[in-house]
C-alpha cells in the first residue's frame, strides 16, 4: 500500500514535469550569440588547434579527449627528450673524433719512450711543440738522468748490502733531520 | 527530422545557412539541457556551446538519420562538464519552498501546470543527489521518453547500466518525494 502511494506520488510529479515542457522563449538570442562566437572564434582559429581537432575531434567525450591529448604531449615529450639525448651523445662522440684527429701518435715507438721519458723528468710540464730546446740537449739530458738512475740504483744496492754501512748512513740521516728541527 | 540539404548547406560554411539549423535544434537541446542542468541561464549556455561544437564538427554528419542522436550526445557532454564543474548545493529554505510548491501543484494534479523556474527548483531539488549518468538516463527516459535504446546511443552506456542508473535515480527520487511530499 506505502509503494503504491509513493508510485502514485512519482507518477504524478514526472506527468508534472514532462507536461511542464521548457519553452525557449529567446531563441533569437541564442541564435545571435553562436553566430558571435563562431565569427569571433574563426579568426582565432590557429593551425594547432585545427591539428587537435583533427586528431581528437573523432571523440566528444571529454576525458578521452583530455586522456589522448595528455598521451599525445607526453609521448612527444619522450620522443623530444630521447632526441636530445642522442643529439648529445653524438656531439660527445664526434668531439672524441677530433681530439684523436688533431693530435695523432706519430711517434716510433723508441721516440715515444724518449717522450714518455722527458715527461717524467719535467713532472709532465715539457711541451714538446713549444720548446727550444735542441734535440741534441735533450738527448743529453736524457742520457745523464738514465746514468743517474744506474749510479743511484747501484748505491742503494751497496747500501742495503752492507749492514755497517746502512746503520752510518741513517745515523747521519737523523742527526740532519734533529739539526733541522733545532733550526 | 533535420533535413539534410540543411546540412549540407551550413558543410560550405555560410553563417546564414547555419541559423535555420540553430532555429530547429535550439528548442529540444534547450528542453534536454534544461531539465539536466535545473537552471534556465546555464541551460542556454550549454545550448549555445553545443551550436558552436555542432558547426566546429558539422562534417563528420553523413546523415540526418543520426543528427538528434548526435545532437543529445553533445550537450550530454556538456552537462556533463557543468555538473563537474559546479559542486553547488541547493539551500534549506529553497528547498522547503519547493516542497510546498511540489505539493500544491501535486494535489491539484492532473489539471495543473509549472512554471519554467518552478520546474527548474524541482528538478534541482530532486535530482541533486543524483550522479550526472543518473541524471541524464533519468532525463532521457522519464523526461524525453527515449527508450533504452536511444539512450545507449547517446550516452554510450550499455543497456544493463543504463537500467541501473535509472533504477536508482527513481529510487532516490521516490524516496524523496515520499520524505517531504
Amino acid at each position: 500500500m506505502k509503494m503504491k502511494k509513493n508510485d502514485s506520488k512519482y507518477i504524478k510529479t514526472i506527468d508534472l514535469l514532462r507536461k511542464s515542457k521548457p519553452l525557449l522563449d529567446s531563441s533569437g538570442d541564442i541564435e545571435r550569440e553562436v553566430i558571435r562566437r563562431i565569427s569571433s572564434s574563426a579568426e582565432q582559429v590557429t593551425d594547432s588547434f585545427s591539428l587537435l581537432d583533427l586528431l581528437f575531434g573523432w571523440t566528444n567525450i571529454v576525458w578521452i579527449r583530455r586522456g589522448l591529448i595528455a598521451t599525445s604531449v607526453m609521448l612527444v615529450a619522450l620522443f623530444v627528450y630521447q632526441q636530445s639525448v642522442i643529439v648529445n651523445q653524438l656531439n660527445w662522440i664526434s668531439r672524441q673524433i677530433v681530439i684523436n684527429e688533431e693530435r695523432p701518435i706519430r711517434a716510433t715507438q723508441p721516440e715515444f719512450v724518449r717522450q714518455l721519458k722527458l715527461l717524467k723528468i719535467t713532472g709532465g710540464r715539457y711541451n714538446m711543440m713549444n720548446s727550444s730546446i735542441s734535440e741534441d740537449q735533450i738527448e743529453i739530458l736524457i742520457e745523464s738522468v738514465d746514468k743517474l738512475q744506474t749510479d743511484f740504483d747501484n748505491l742503494m744496492k751497496i747500501i742495503q748490502d752492507d749492514p755497517d754501512l746502512k746503520e752510518l748512513i741513517e745515523k747521519k740521516l737523523n742527526e740532519k733531520e734533529q739539526r733541522k728541527v733545532k733550526l | 527530422m533535420i533535413d539534410i540539404k540543411i546540412i549540407e548547406e551550413c558543410r560550405g560554411g555560410n553563417l546564414n545557412n547555419f541559423r535555420k539549423l540553430v532555429e530547429v535544434t535550439s528548442p529540444f537541446a534547450y528542453s534536454v539541457a534544461f531539465r539536466m542542468l535545473g537552471d534556465e541561464d546555464q541551460a542556454k549556455d550549454a545550448v549555445q556551446e553545443t551550436m558552436v561544437t555542432i558547426w566546429q564538427q558539422l562534417r563528420r554528419i553523413k546523415s540526418a538519420s543520426v543528427y538528434k542522436t548526435w545532437v543529445y550526445r553533445i550537450v550530454i557532454n556538456k552537462c556533463y562538464d557543468n555538473l563537474r564543474k559546479r559542486k553547488r548545493s541547493i539551500e534549506c529554505n529553497a528547498i522547503e519552498k519547493t516542497w510546498t510548491m511540489l505539493s500544491d501543484t501535486v494535489s491539484q494534479w492532473p489539471s495543473s501546470e509549472l512554471e519554467d523556474k518552478e520546474t527548474a527548483m524541482i528538478i534541482s531539488t530532486l535530482t541533486n543527489k543524483l550522479s550526472p549518468k543518473q541524471k541524464a538516463v533519468f532525463v532521457l527516459s522519464e523526461m524525453e521518453e527515449m527508450t533504452s535504446d536511444e539512450i545507449a546511443g547517446i550516452t554510450g552506456m550499455s543497456k544493463l547500466a543504463i537500467k541501473a542508473n535509472l533504477y536508482y535515480a527513481r529510487k532516490s527520487i521516490s524516496e524523496m518525494l515520499e520524505k517531504y511530499l
